[in-house]
C-alpha cells in the first residue's frame, strides 16, 4: 500500500493534490424511495480527501450531509456514481471483503449514546471492533481498549460501566475510542459535537484535533457549525439541498465566499441572533431542468453558478 | 447521569463496580418474596424430577398385589396405592418428570425455532419477512389442540410426539415477539454503528439485537412453561398424552375420578400437586415479568 517514494520526499501541497485520495466520491447521486415519493438526497456530488487532510462538510439539516457520510462509509449504496476508498470502487466489494475493508474507515456518530451498544460496557464497546476483526486475544483486546479509553480521557476506573452511566461528553469519547481502535486511515465524523453541551463540545473538538495530528488521520468532518469547521478543516465543501454549492480551502471560503448561500451561512455564525438559518430558496434554488455547473474561480475554489 | 465524573476518587486503582442489566432484574426478582419462594419450590421440583429414579421408592410399573387401593400411610406406601397396587408417591414423582420433561423440552425447542424465525424475519425483512410471517399467521390461526391430536395420532403417544404437539403451538407467539423486538431495535443507531465497524448480519442479529429480546422472551417463556405443563395434563386427560404405563398427572387425575369415593387420595394428590406446581411456575413468571418491567426503558 505505502509508496516508498512518498516516504522519501517531503510531501508538498501540490504533490498531495496529485496523489490518490484516501476517499473520493465521483458524481454521486442518492435517491430514496419513500412512501411520499422519491427524495433526491444527494445530487452529483464529487469530492476527494487526501491523506492527512480534513474535509469539512457543511450545510443545514436536510442538505444531504449525513447521507453523504453514509455513502462515503459504504453504508448506503449510491444510486449512481462511485465512491472510492484508496482507488477501490466500494460498490464492487461486498460481503466479508467489504467488512474487512471497513477496518480502514470508521465513523463517529452524532448521538453517542445511540451509537454505543447499550448492553456492553465501555471497554467491551471499544474492544468490539477488535473482536470483529479478530485482532489479538481477549486479554490483549481489553488492555488495548483500556489504553484507548485512557487516550481519549476516560478514567480507567470506569471502563466497566455501561454507556448509560456516562455523561454525553464521556459517551462521545468512548465512541471516538471505538472508532480509533482499528487504527483506521479515514475517520468520518457526522456532527460529533452537535448533541453535546456547549462546554463539552470544545473538549471533544480539542480531543479530535489532538488525535488527528498525533495519529495522522484523514478526516471528513460534517457539521452545521461553521465556527467548528473553520477551526478544524483544511478544506470546506458547502452543501445545499443535496448539491455542492461551493468548495474551497478553508481560508479562501471563509475569507472570500463566492456563493450567495455560503455568504448567508457565514453571516449567520458570529452574532447570536434570533434569525433562523438562511433559507436556501430565498437566495438560490437549483432547478433540476437546468443543471448549473461548478466553476473553478480560483485554484481549488469551486462555486456553483447561480 | 454523570456518575463517572461525580464519583470521588477513592485512591484505589481498582475499577468501580458497575451494576449490569441482569443484576438489577435479579435484585428486583429476589425482593419479590412470593416469586423467590416459588422459584425455590420450582427448583426443588426440577431436582426431584431429575433424580426421580433415586428418590421414588418404587418403579412406576411395580405393583403390590397385596395392597390395592391402599389408603394413605399404608405399610411401605406413604400415599397409598392405586387400583393396581402401584405406589402413588412414586407415580407422582415420575408424573412430575414427564410433565417437566415435556414442558421444558417443548419450550426450549419452540424458543430455538422462534428465535431463528423471528430474527430472520425481522432482520432480513422484505420477502423473507412476508413468507415467514405468513407461515406464522397460518400456524396461529390453526387450533393447537387439533394439531396435537393429528400429531399424536400420526406419531403415536410417545414423549416426543407430545412434546412436539405442545411446542408447535407455542413458538408462534414467541417468534412474533422476537420479530417485534428486532424491528424496534433494527433502526437504532448502534446497529448502523456496528455495521460500520464491519459486523456481519449474523453477529448483529445474535450479539446486538437478540440480547434486547432476552428479557421479554424470558417473561413469555416463564409463563409458557406452566401452560405447557397444563397442556400435557390436558392431552393426557383426553387420552392423547404419553402412553401408559408412563405416568402423567393428567391420566392419574382421570383415573382418580373413577375411585373418588373408594380412594379419594388417588384424585386429590395428583390434582393438588398439579395445581401447586402450576401456581408456583406462574408466580415465578409473574416475578420475572415484574423484574423486567421495572427496568422499562433503561434497558
Amino acid at each position: 500500500m505505502v509508496d516508498v517514494s512518498d516516504v522519501a520526499e517531503p510531501v508538498t501541497t501540490e504533490r498531495a493534490a496529485s496523489e490518490r485520495p484516501v476517499i473520493a466520491a465521483e458524481h454521486v447521486d442518492k435517491v430514496f424511495n419513500t412512501r411520499a415519493g422519491e427524495v433526491h438526497a444527494v445530487r452529483d456530488v464529487s469530492l476527494a480527501v487526501h491523506s492527512g487532510q480534513t474535509l469539512g462538510l457543511v450545510g443545514e439539516s436536510g442538505s444531504g450531509k449525513s447521507t453523504m457520510a453514509r455513502l462515503l462509509m459504504g453504508l448506503l449504496p449510491p444510486t449512481s456514481g462511485t465512491v472510492r476508498l484508496d482507488g477501490l470502487d466500494l460498490s464492487t466489494v461486498r460481503g466479508a471483503r467489504l467488512r474487512q475493508l471497513r477496518s480502514q474507515m470508521q465513523m463517529v456518530f452524532q448521538n453517542p449514546f445511540g451509537s454505543l451498544l447499550p448492553h456492553y460496557s465501555a471497554a467491551a464497546n471499544v474492544a468490539e471492533p477488535l473482536r470483529l476483526h479478530k485482532r489479538g486475544d481477549k486479554a490483549w483486546r481489553r488492555e488495548r481498549a483500556v489504553e484507548l479509553l485512557d487516550l481519549v480521557g476516560v478514567n480507567r476506573r470506569f471502563v466497566d460501566h455501561y454507556p448509560r452511566q456516562f455523561s454525553g461528553g464521556q459517551q462521545q469519547r468512548i465512541a471516538i475510542a471505538r472508532a480509533l481502535a482499528l487504527e483506521p486511515r479515514l475517520l468520518v465524523c457526522d456532527e460529533p459535537t452537535s448533541s453535546l453541551d456547549v462546554s463539552i463540545q470544545a473538549q471533544v473538538l480539542v480531543l479530535l484535533e489532538e488525535l488527528r495530528s498525533r495519529l495522522g488521520l484523514t478526516v471528513v468532518f460534517i457539521s452545521h457549525n461553521l465556527a467548528v469547521v473553520e477551526r478544524f478543516a483544511d478544506r470546506v465543501t458547502v452543501m445545499c439541498m443535496g448539491q455542492v454549492v461551493e468548495s474551497a480551502p478553508t481560508e479562501a471560503l471563509f475569507g472570500a465566499p463566492r456563493h450567495p448561500y455560503t455568504e448567508k451561512l457565514l453571516a449567520a455564525i458570529l452574532p447570536v441572533t434570533s434569525d433562523p438559518l438562511p433559507q436556501p430558496d430565498i437566495s438560490w434554488r437549483s432547478s433540476p431542468d437546468q443543471p448549473s455547473a461548478l466553476v473553478e474561480v480560483a485554484p481549488g475554489h469551486e462555486v456553483r453558478e447561480s | 447521569m454523570a456518575l463517572a465524573e461525580a464519583t470521588e476518587p477513592t485512591g484505589s486503582i481498582e475499577a468501580v463496580k458497575a451494576r449490569g442489566h441482569w443484576a438489577g432484574a435479579w435484585a428486583r426478582f429476589r425482593a419479590n418474596r412470593l416469586a423467590f419462594i416459588s422459584l425455590i419450590f420450582c427448583g426443588l421440583l426440577v431436582i426431584t424430577a431429575i433424580a426421580a429414579p433415586w428418590i421414588a421408592p418404587y418403579h412406576f410399573t411395580e405393583t403390590d398385589p397385596t395392597a390395592r387401593l391402599a389408603p394413605i400411610g399404608a405399610d411401605g406406601h406413604w400415599l397409598g396405592t392405586d387400583m393396581l397396587g402401584r405406589d402413588l408417591f412414586s407415580r407422582m414423582i415420575y408424573g412430575l418428570r414427564t410433565a417437566l420433561f415435556v414442558a421444558f423440552g417443548a419450550e426450549l425447542a419452540s424458543l430455538v425455532v422462534a428465535i431463528v424465525i423471528g430474527l430472520s424475519a425481522g432482520y432480513i425483512g422484505g420477502r423473507v419477512d412476508q413468507g415467514l410471517m405468513g407461515i406464522t399467521d397460518v400456524m396461529y390461526a390453526f387450533p393447537s389442540y387439533l394439531f396435537a391430536i393429528v400429531l399424536v395420532t400420526v406419531m403415536g403417544r410417545s414423549l416426543w410426539a407430545v412434546m412436539l404437539a405442545i411446542g408447535i403451538s407455542s413458538w408462534v407467539t414467541q417468534a412474533r415477539l422476537v420479530r417485534a423486538q428486532v424491528l424496534s431495535v433494527k433502526e437504532r443507531e448502534y446497529i448502523e454503528a456496528a455495521r460500520s465497524m464491519g459486523a456481519s448480519g449474523t453477529t448483529i442479529s445474535f450479539r446486538y439485537i437478540l440480547p434486547n429480546a432476552v428479557g421479554p422472551l424470558l417473561v413469555t417463556t416463564s409463563f409458557a412453561i406452566p401452560a405447557a405443563i397444563g397442556a400435557e395434563a390436558g392431552l393426557a386427560l383426553l387420552g392423547l398424552g404419553v402412553q401408559p404405563p408412563t405416568p402423567s398427572w393428567g391420566s392419574m387425575i382421570s383415573e382418580g375420578t373413577s375411585y373418588i369415593l373408594a380412594a379419594p387420595h388417588l384424585l386429590l394428590f395428583p390434582a393438588g400437586m398439579f395445581a401447586l406446581t402450576l401456581l408456583a411456575f406462574t408466580w415465578v413468571g409473574d416475578g420475572v415479568r415484574d423484574a423486567f418491567d421495572a427496568n422499562g426503558e433503561s434497558r
